[in-house]
């Protein structure tokens, strides 16, 4: 298999955009991303677009406004995981020999599909009234019960995660916030408020990479993809420990024996922080810190620019915003940024190694649908 | 009224009524494997056996966890105590607590109880149980 870079990249800042096309807004990332590497549109062998709610065929939709059509375009669903898991598929399809240069990227309007991902015709616990807020908060409630974890230290995710939001232009919400904000906002699903759980965003990212061997003909620094690995969760129909995710946890293992890394080689990290006790669920799974401690990194300030392992520099899910099917294709792109020394006011000196983690979907037994995880490098 | 088509359980029921001693969820038992799931079901996710028998529930178990949803899905009331309940079978049910916000704990003992069911768009029943705790909402 050939090794795989990343060579250019487009990003829009997600926001609820729902008096326009979502292929309006699309096709300027996809295009800004291909402008970036600098390659002829005529070379591109294959496009992958991830997608959750914009029905059949966005892929088509959007490359067909550049003309980019005639080439196989895959579309790819994967509930969060989708572009994540398109990003997957187009580096195969380079790794391979099937194509040299491949695009992903990833569409969604939540704004305007107006739908839920879950399955209420089918899933017991769904059709019986769970939402996804009041899953991970029964995922919280655990987590703080067992380790002992406050809501005073959940709100402290909140405002990291406003802080970084407002360094990042992209960001759906750039504002800071107070904890007193986030303690006395409206109330979701105990323990969260409003100010912990990602927004309903709509937006596009997009991605170009080639085999490694050409990559500096096009890019300064490529960022090679290091490791990559999509699993699907288990079924389980008896107690499952909700404060380890077991997708994620089993995932992570298999990437580090693949890679010959560990958590301890990683330099920074976007986790899938669709609420704020996700960052301590996924810190401990991907083995940043043992089960129960990672609350300990984020009091200690490991989580933040020049800590151990800055998580979610970005603003995370819960500040840049969740459109759904981009969301995978815009933590590479912030990796990226960071790898290349582009991150400006969130820059994260000296990273080396990255990792971008993003799960996907309620489908009751399993813990997610899906979960996919790269390291990236320079 | 629920504004969506609810699960179609095709497998038989998931609640007697008429079992001695008050009603029981009812789940599977697989007869090649020995797993244990609720609701019923018609094959076994563990080694896709189609033989299961139905496997009468505990009415006694322990919340694993909870949160109040303050604004519920469509249809159902505002706030709702939703819960993992474990069962002694060794099953989890995902259920409705009927108690008030600040009673509910992890690891507390709650009972079934037989509510007034929600009614579907084609007249079907939903949600016709929660778990309560012993001596009632306090
Ligand atoms: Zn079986």
């Amino acid at each position: 298999m050939r090794k795989v870079s990343i060579i250019g990249t487009g990003m829009m800042r997600f926001m609820k955009r729902d008096t326009v096309n979502m292929v309006d807004f699309a096709w300027p990332v996809v295009r800004s991303a291909i402008l970036e590497a600098g390659v002829d549109p005529k070379s591109i062998g294959a496009a992958y677009c991830g997608s959750a709610a914009s029905g059949s065929m966005p892929g088509q939709r959007v490359l067909k406004r550049l003309g980019l059509t005639g080439i196989p375009i895959s579309n790819v669903e994967g509930a969060c995981s989708s572009s994540a898991i398109a990003l997957r598929h187009a580096a195969l399809a380079v790794a391979t020999g099937e194509c040299d240069i491949a695009l992903a990227f990833g569409v969604d309007q939540l704004n305007l599909a107006g739908k839920t991902l879950v399955h209420r015709t089918e899933d017991w616990d769904f059709a019986n009234g769970l939402a996804m807020p009041g899953l991970y908060a029964m995922r919280a409630q655990r987590y703080m019960h067992d380790y002992g974890v406050t809501i005073e230290q959940l709100t402290k995710i909140a405002v990291k995660s406003k802080k970084y939001g407002a360094l990042n232009p992209w960001a759906h919400f750039q504002q800071e916030v107070t904890p007193e904000q986030v303690m006395n906002a409206r109330m979701v699903a105990d323990p969260f408020t409003v100010l912990h759980c990602c927004p309903r965003s709509d937006g596009a990212s997009a991605v170009v990479v080639c085999a490694s061997d050409i990559a500096h003909r096009f890019s300064s620094k490529p960022v090679q993809i290091v490791a990559s690995i999509q699993r699907s969760g288990k079924m389980m129909t008896g107690f499952r420990d909700m404060t380890m995710p077991e997708s994620t946890q089993r995932a992570a293992r298999e990437l580090y024996e693949q890679s010959g890394l560990g958590p301890e080689d990683i330099d920074i990290c976007e986790v899938h922080d669709a609420f704020t006790v996700n960052e301590l669920l996924y810190s401990d799974a991907l083995g940043f810190s043992k089960p129960g401690e990672a609350v300990q990194l984020l009091e200690d300030g490991d989580f933040d620019i020049g800590g151990r392992i800055p998580l979610n520099i970005s603003g995370g899910l819960v500040s840049r915003g969740h459109p759904i099917g981009p969301t995978g294709i815009a933590q590479i792109v912030e990796m990226t940024y960071q790898l290349q020394g582009r991150g400006d006011k969130r820059q994260v000196e000296g990273a080396k190694l990255a990792m971008t983690h993003v799960t996907g979907g309620g489908v009751a037994g399993l813990d997610h649908g899906a979960v996919t995880i790269h390291i990236l490098g320079v | 009224m629920l504004d969506y088509e609810p699960l179609a359980l095709s497998a038989g029921p998931y609640l007697d009524l008429q079992c001695d001693g008050g009603p029981r969820l009812m789940g599977s038992e697989c007869l090649e494997c020995g797993h244990r799931l609720f609701p019923v079901a018609a094959v076994c996710p563990n080694c896709m056996s189609d033989q299961l028998k139905p496997l009468p529930l505990s009415r006694e178990g322990k919340v694993y966890s909870f949160t109040v949803l303050r604004q519920a899905p469509p249809g159902f009331d505002s706030p709702s105590i939703i819960s993992y309940v474990d069962l002694r079978e060794g099953v989890r049910v995902f259920t409705h607590l009927d108690m008030l916000p600040h009673q509910a704990k992890c690891d507390m003992v709650v009972h079934l109880k037989v509510v007034d069911p929600k009614i579907d768009k084609f007249g079907r029943k939903v949600l016709q149980f929660k778990f309560a705790p012993i001596g009632g909402a306090q």
